[in-house]
């Protein structure tokens, strides 16, 4: 039998020696960020307002082109477009997804809400924007809003709604909100750093129907939907979000600054990546 | 020995078969060789004004317009193509290459008759060349050998490179992608020299596919002073139009051709003319000259 | 003996020298192996008796051979058949054994039992119903089988008989492998389609002698595949002449048809009808005989087939129409040297090719030919009864040309008529072909077409060396064979332009336009090329007598290269095999056997046709009521590529399997066997793409970047380990051979089938957010599975009627429910639900399936020869199988959140034969 388990053995040795890995982290939200005005003139900590995170590997940062930390960039090809910052991987701590009424087009992101009634209090409540349905009308409950989504999706349980479930992220020790994420296939460089940035998402208290949007989501494309409008598309993020972040970053989002903890030296490191820098609201705390 | 005998007539049996079997390939469908190049480099063009162009006969500048035949390789895999290069004026430069013939598709519309065009085309003499432009430093090709495209090399802060693409024809399609036009339709591009006045462009005209009647591709090709859309150029009633279009360009067929143009093809002029003045001029020309570049009315 | 000592340790040391020593001895799905002793009535052994062989099957007339000191002796490489041994020696009454029988693959056992000064005595062999020297898995189907048990008369559809096997029509799946992953043998010649992996060759049902079907633990002499061997053994001929005419007519138009729908709430609708034109006819005739008796045998035979099948609505049926011809030259000029010589071909047209549309007009049908020639020689050199060297080699050439519609001068045709000046039979290769959609109909020209040719040349050599003495009995076998591929492809459009029209409102002619058209750079012509060496070592070890192992090595190389030369594949692989038989009451009864085996898949050369590099480059340009303003004629959109996009990662290996198994099985009654078997099979490293590129989101669900900044997909070839398959089977089997007019086979599985790829090649790893989710219910993991074949001979003479029946039955396959996705709707330029959430297969079950088929032969006296009359019933229940209404599971699913399957009836067939048998 011996020499059989040594065939065995040498079968079991076969490495590809692929130059991905995958590379596992956390990434930390801080509480500023998550802090923004409500319907009723208060400011509250809350992590519904944590839109979705963009992760990538990337080459090295660049503190002097923006305001903001930004990836390394390559050369300008095209006029009027910044040049790539050529990610070696990526992945999202939430992402867009469409929840059955088409005024929440581009409004909705996996992993902050837990039920339906979680969402109507958002945009009730906390944004002072009530779902409106298809017919303009409020959504009046939670099993409405269910019995929409059912019908939409051609769906029978709550669990096939992406929206809904398990929350991304949990408070820690510090006060932050932190999240783990998988960045799967990514092309292992020694010394690259995990970078990322949060879309805010708009408050505009002037006009309460225009909040709860991202600049990083497309309204006018994705899938479409032409049971009542031949032109409402469900909405979707922008292919590039990882190779020129610089057009969806916006004053009000935050940012990674490229902190040592972010550096991934081996590919069983465990970077943090701190979204520590505020675009144009200052310095975290 | 027995053994090594019997092993060798088996050798023999299976090496014949091979052999036989090696020479059953179905040449008719690959392209045939013929005396036009596979690839090869115009050399430099004279960027031309809109004044020359427009009181001069094309044919008569071939340091500015050159009409030339790009043929097939020995590969059937690989399609080659002709590079010119043209210096940067420092404002807009129109690039522009026509590809033979002429191709239409008869029933694109199913509005009113007099919209449509009433004959098929005839597709066998149409070839397609696709078109990109760049500065000269970034082709990857060698002109005159190797048709390559136009990229640069980036290495970024951790030494990792990535390739930038260079090429500065944008042509987008029906998605917004990135396109090039189809058989036998001309193509063309601005570029912005702006940034680089003085500095050496390279052009490249690469075949997509060549003509399945003779496989020899006529085309023409130019670099103009100024935007695409102010290209002048006559209709078939004398009148003077702006516009990159087929007629920008006439008589590639013709004029390409050491020879003159060739007998089975004479109607081309007097079509092309019809072509650029018209639906209506096209569907005339049809039925006064049937099989003459179009189906003849009994097609119909 | 002394020489043949000499000679054998010599040739033991040179074996010695390889670390592990050989396998499976005579295991040969070729030929069987007699295997005897000489004892006397107080069961010592009788040593010099002079034994001889003969039958009906043995070409080179009787053999004879002297029992070695043991009273032992052997006969190999025998034709499947009914054999006599008489053995013969001074001083003891003549014993001759009758009726022994000879199968593929088998040692049959044969003990002679002589009594000092008796009379001669005739004994009748006992078919052995345990092979106790046999490891492998798997069933053979011998004549008497073949023409009992109802099947669709092709070897192809027998297969599926066998446990572990499912999926039929040609290319089945064995032990959860793909339907491209097995090896087909005529008469030891591999006939696999080098490119596909799949069967290339049809013939004559009736010049067949035994099928086998090995689905695990085959020998070392075997490789490449990672599902079964399908050994098909063609008659040879005999002394005597016979003539085989048989004509069969079959019907499928019978029963009743009709789909099941569902509606969303759950409802049933009442059945819609379909009308299916399903018929077959063929006739064929086998000759064979001596040509010089006893030394040179012939067998010739021609079969023509032609079946008209068309879906529902079609406007012409397909029409195939096939040829085949099989002939064979067995010749034996002196007992130690045999030669084979065999020549086949099929040649076929398959008209109306595209009858699965009701939108295809009958000019815009194409029509394929195919078929090609396989010539093969084989020499067998006895040199003594314990050694025998084969040597064989062959060459197959196949072929498909499909394109459209010849045109005819034959004005009953109505269609497709030929110019005046054009030829009969002239192909338009320049007329654009046009595709319908939205109602619209497929018009004019076939539109594109496809010449594909394939070749294979083989040469292979086995050495035999057996009964060695050495602590215990050897059977040692050697070989090395080796084969050179190749392959042509052209394809290409008529014109290098298709058009795409379309109704602009939905099914109303008037509003018929041009939606599209697609201009191509012209037709693909590509050429791969591969060889492949395959080495092995075996030995049947048997310590004492009761006590078999069966180990042994192969070693494979291969090299496939794309048509650029650059190597796609190119692995070197082991693979050690190792397998214990054990008779505990050593009364042949009774066996308790298992084992390992590791089997390697050398790849096909459809594996280096993805990193072509005569790619046809394509543009899609859109008309007006594509809402393209610009007339159609300016700046096209869609791909344009001729670039290569796919690479291969450096050091891919190749597909292997670990198979273990374990089994018993005991003669309960006299030719009637229990046995339990069960088998893990652990398949690895199977071909992937990976996507290099793209970065998805943490769902999988949409882009957010790519590596290069455009969002161009970049594949690249691995085997990785995570591409793999975990198959575990469990059988519970009765078999009774025939014997007394009767048989029965039954065998019931437990299968779970479950991995992450199905097929030999796929792209699950695109997407690496999706990886883990693809783990899960394989397609074929149909947990239950029961195969009943039966026979029965009634005891009515001089009439002789048989009855055979087969019967299959399957659970239900697993679902998947898939959710729509953003990132492969861009790709596929429409809505695309390709997402999961849940691991696949984990969805639900559709219905189990089961067929029945039954066989009723009725011989008819006649002076000369026998006739007889067959009638045929499959699918004698109508079954149902499941037939998914739409590919957008979304819109499918009931308030129970079930899918909604429609059923659709397979139909039943009736078939009518005649056979005649001089």
């Amino acid at each position: 039998m011996a020499p059989t388990i040594l065939i065995l053995a040498l079968g079991c040795a076969y490495n590809e020696e692929l130059p991905e890995k995958d590379i596992l982290g956390t990434v930390i939200v801080p509480a500023a960020a998550a802090t923004r005005l409500q319907a009723d003139g208060t400011t509250a900590t809350d992590p519904r307002f944590i839109g979705p995170i963009f992760l990538g590997a990337y080459s090295g940062i660049d503190t002097v082109s923006f305001g903001y930390p930004h990836p390394s960039m390559g050369p300008i090809v095209t006029a009027d477009t910044p040049g790539d910052a050529f990610p070696y991987g990526g992945t999202t701590v939430g992402r867009y997804d469409f929840a059955c009424y088409e005024s929440l087009a581009c409004k909705v992101v996996t992993g902050r809400f837990s039920d339906y009634n979680d969402m109507l209090e958002y945009f009730g409540t906390v944004l002072g924007s009530p779902i409106q349905d298809d017919n303009g009308a409020d959504v009046a409950n939670g099993s409405t809003f269910q019995q929409a989504c059912y019908d939409y999706f051609y769906a029978t349980s709550d669990q096939e709604m992406a929206f809904l479930g398990d929350l991304d992220f949990a408070l820690n020790a510090d006060g932050d909100f932190e999240a783990a994420f998988v960045m799967p296939h990514t092309v292992f460089v020694e010394g690259m750093t995990i970078w990322g940035w949060m879309d805010a998402p708009e408050i505009v208290p002037a006009n309460p129907t225009e909040s709860g949007g991202f600049s990083s989501c497309d309204v006018s494309t994705g899938r479409e939907f032409d049971q009542y409008d031949e032109n409402f598309r469900e909405g979707r993020v922008y292919f590039d979000a990882l190779n020129t972040p610089s057009q969806y970053i916006y004053a009000g989002d935050w940012v990674a600054s490229g902190a040592e903890e972010a550096v991934v030296n081996s590919p069983d490191d465990k970077p943090v990546v701190r979204l520590d820098f505020g675009f144009g609201v200052g310095e975290a705390e | 020995m027995r053994t090594h005998g019997n092993l060798a007539l088996g050798a023999l049996l299976a090496l014949s078969g091979l052999a036989s079997g090696c020479t059953n390939v179905r040449d008719g469908f690959r392209p045939v060789l013929t005396d036009a190049p596979f690839v090869y480099d115009i050399g430099e063009l004279r960027v031309i004004g809109a004044e020359e162009l427009a009181g001069v006969d094309p044919s008569t500048v071939p340091d500015a317009v050159h009409y030339g035949q790009l043929g097939a390789g020995e590969n059937a895999g690989l399609y080659g193509g002709a590079t010119f290069q043209f210096r940067a004026t420092g404002s807009s430069v129109c690039v522009v290459v026509d590809p033979e013939a002429m191709f239409w598709n008869k029933e694109i519309s199913t509005q009113s008759n007099t919209v449509q065009y009433k004959f098929e085309d005839i597709f066998e003499d149409d070839g397609d060349l696709d078109l990109s432009a760049g500065l000269a430093a970034y082709y990857t090709g060698s002109p005159g050998s190797e048709i390559g495209d136009f990229s640069a090399v980036y290495d970024d802060p951790a030494g990792v490179e990535h390739e930038l693409a260079f090429n500065e024809c944008i042509q987008t399609g029906y998605f917004g992608d990135p396109a090039h036009a189809g058989r036998a339709t001309v193509e063309y591009c601005d570029i912005d020299t702006s940034l680089h006045s003085g500095v050496m462009y390279t052009a490249v005209l690469e075949t997509f596919a060549l003509p399945i009647d003779d496989s020899i591709l006529n085309f023409g090709a130019l670099a103009f002073d100024g935007r695409c859309a102010d290209l002048p150029w006559y209709d078939s009633n004398g009148a003077l139009l702006a516009g990159a279009s087929e007629c920008v360009i006439p008589n590639e067929v013709e004029y390409a051709d050491a020879n003159g143009i060739p007998e089975e093809k004479a109607w081309f002029p007097e079509l092309e003319r019809a072509y650029c003045s018209g639906v209506g001029k096209v569907n005339t020309f049809c039925k006064d000259n049937p099989g003459a570049g179009c189906q003849s009315e009994e097609e119909l | 003996m002394t020489q043949m000592r000499t000679l054998t340790l010599r040739l033991m040391g040179l074996f010695a020298a390889l670390w592990a020593l050989s396998g499976l001895a005579f295991a040969s799905a070729t030929s069987g192996t007699i295997k005897g002793q000489v004892i006397d009535d107080g069961g010592l052994s009788i040593p010099g008796v002079l034994v001889t062989l003969s039958s009906p099957s043995l070409i080179g007339g009787a053999q004879q051979q002297t029992a070695d000191e043991e009273g032992r002796f052997i006969f190999v490489e025998l034709a499947p058949g009914s054999y006599e041994v008489m053995a013969q020696k001074q001083g003891f009454g003549q014993v001759r054994k009758t009726n022994i029988e000879v199968a593929l693959g088998r040692t049959t056992p044969v003990a002679i039992e002589m009594k000092v000064g008796a009379e001669e005595l005739t004994v009748e062999a006992k078919k052995p119903t345990v092979d106790t020297e046999k490891a492998s898995k798997g069933d053979s189907f011998s004549k008497e089988f073949l023409s009992r048990i109802p099947s669709g008369r092709s070897y192809q559809d027998v297969v599926s008989n066998a446990a572990g096997v499912t999926g039929g029509g040609g290319n089945p799946s064995s032990g959860g492998a793909s339907t491209n992953e097995n090896t087909f043998l005529l008469d030891g010649t591999n006939i696999t389609d080098p490119v596909t992996g799949t069967f290339s060759l049809n013939f004559n049902f009736d010049a067949i002698e035994e099928i086998e079907v090995i689905t695990g633990g085959y020998d070392p002499e075997y490789g490449e595949s990672l599902g079964a061997v399908v050994s098909v053994v063609t008659k040879s001929g005999g002394n005597s002449l016979e003539v085989v005419a048989n004509a069969f007519y079959m019907n499928g138009n019978w029963g009743p048809k009709m789909d099941s729908r569902y509606a969303a709430d759950g409802y049933e609708l009442s059945p819609t009808g379909f009308d299916e034109v399903s018929q077959t006819g063929s006739m064929g005739v086998v000759v064979s005989g001596p040509i010089v008796k006893d030394k040179i045998w012939f067998l010739g035979s021609y079969s023509y087939e032609r079946t008209l099948y068309a879906n529902v609505g079609v406007q012409l049926p397909r029409d195939f129409d096939g040829h085949y011809f099989f002939s064979k030259l067995t010749a034996q000029p002196s007992s130690a040297h045999r030669f084979t010589v065999q020549f086949a071909t099929n040649p076929t047209t398959i008209d109306n090719t595209d009858q699965t549309d009701t939108r295809i007009f009958a000019e815009a049908q194409s029509r394929q030919a195919q078929g090609g020639y396989l010539t093969s020689l084989k020499w067998n050199w006895f040199i003594n009864p314990e050694t025998n060297l084969e040597t064989a080699a062959s060459f197959q050439k196949t072929f498909i040309e499909a394109s459209g519609v010849p045109c005819t001068h034959d004005g009953n045709l109505g269609y497709h008529p030929c110019d005046p000046d054009e030829e009969e039979n002239y192909t338009d290769y320049t007329t654009p072909g046009h595709i319908g959609l939205y109602g619209a109909y497929d018009s004019d020209n076939a539109g594109s077409y496809y010449f594909d040719d394939r070749y294979r040349g083989q040469l292979s050599t086995k050495y035999s060396l057996l009964q060695v003495n050495f602590l215990g009995k050897h059977d040692f076998k050697a070989g090395v064979d080796g084969s050179y591929l190749l392959w042509d492809q052209i394809s290409g459009y008529s014109g290098n332009l298709i058009f795409y029209d379309y109704y602009e409102n939905a099914f109303d002619p008037d509003t018929l336009g041009n939606y599209a058209w697609v201009e191509t750079s012209g037709p693909s012509i590509y050429r791969s090329t591969g060889y492949h060496v395959g080495a092995f070592i075996q030995d049947v070890y048997k310590p004492v007598e009761n006590l078999t192992f069966r180990y042994g090595l192969r070693y494979d190389r291969a090299v496939h290269r794309n048509d650029a030369g650059v190597p796609v594949v190119d692995v070197g692989l082991f693979g050690p095999r190792i397998y214990a038989i054990w008779d505990p009451w050593a009364n042949a009864k009774t066996k308790v056997y298992g084992g390992y085996g590791r089997f390697n898949d050398t790849g096909r050369l459809s594996v280096a046709s993805y990193l072509s590099q005569s790619n046809m480059g394509s543009k899609t340009i859109f008309g007006e009521i594509a809402g393209n303003s610009a007339s159609g004629v300016g700046f096209s959109g869609g791909d344009y590529s001729t670039d290569n996009t796919i690479t291969v990662l450096d050091g891919t290996t190749a597909p292997h399997s670990d198979e273990f198994s374990i089994g018993a099985q005991r003669e309960v009654m006299t030719d009637i066997a229990v046995g339990v078997d069960f088998t893990g099979k652990f398949t690895r490293n199977v071909y992937n793409f990976d996507e290099t590129n793209l970065i998805y989101d943490e769902d999988g669900y949409s882009y957010v970047g790519s590596g290069d900044g455009t969002l161009d997909s970049y594949y690249r070839l691995r085997t990785p380990a995570i591409a793999l398959r975990d198959y575990y089977q469990t059988d519970v089997s009765i078999t009774r051979n025939w014997a007394d007019r009767w048989l029965l086979s039954a065998t019931y599985s437990y299968v779970v089938s479950r991995g992450r790829v199905q097929n030999g090649l796929t792209a699950v790893l695109s997407n690496p957010a999706q990886v883990d989710l693809w783990y899960g219910n394989l397609p074929y993991d149909f947990r239950h599975q029961l195969k009943v074949q039966a026979a029965w001979d009634l005891p009515i003479d001089p009439w002789t009627t048989t009855i055979g029946m087969s019967g299959q039955l399957y659970s239900g396959a697993p679902l998947s429910r898939f959710y729509y996705s953003q990132a492969d709707s861009l790709a596929a330029g429409g809505d695309s639900y390709s997402l999961l959430k849940e691991p696949r297969g984990s969805y639900g079950r559709t219905g189990a399936t089961w067929d029945m088929s039954v066989l009723i032969e009725q011989d008819i006296p006649v002076r000369k020869g026998k006739l007889s009359a067959t009638a045929q019933i499959d699918n004698l229940t109508n079954n149902q199988y499941p037939y998914y209404l739409a590919s957008n599971y979304s819109y499918y699913i009931d308030t129970q959140n079930r899918y909604i399957i429609a059923y659709r009836q397979d139909t039943i067939q009736a078939q009518v034969g005649v056979k005649y048998e001089f």
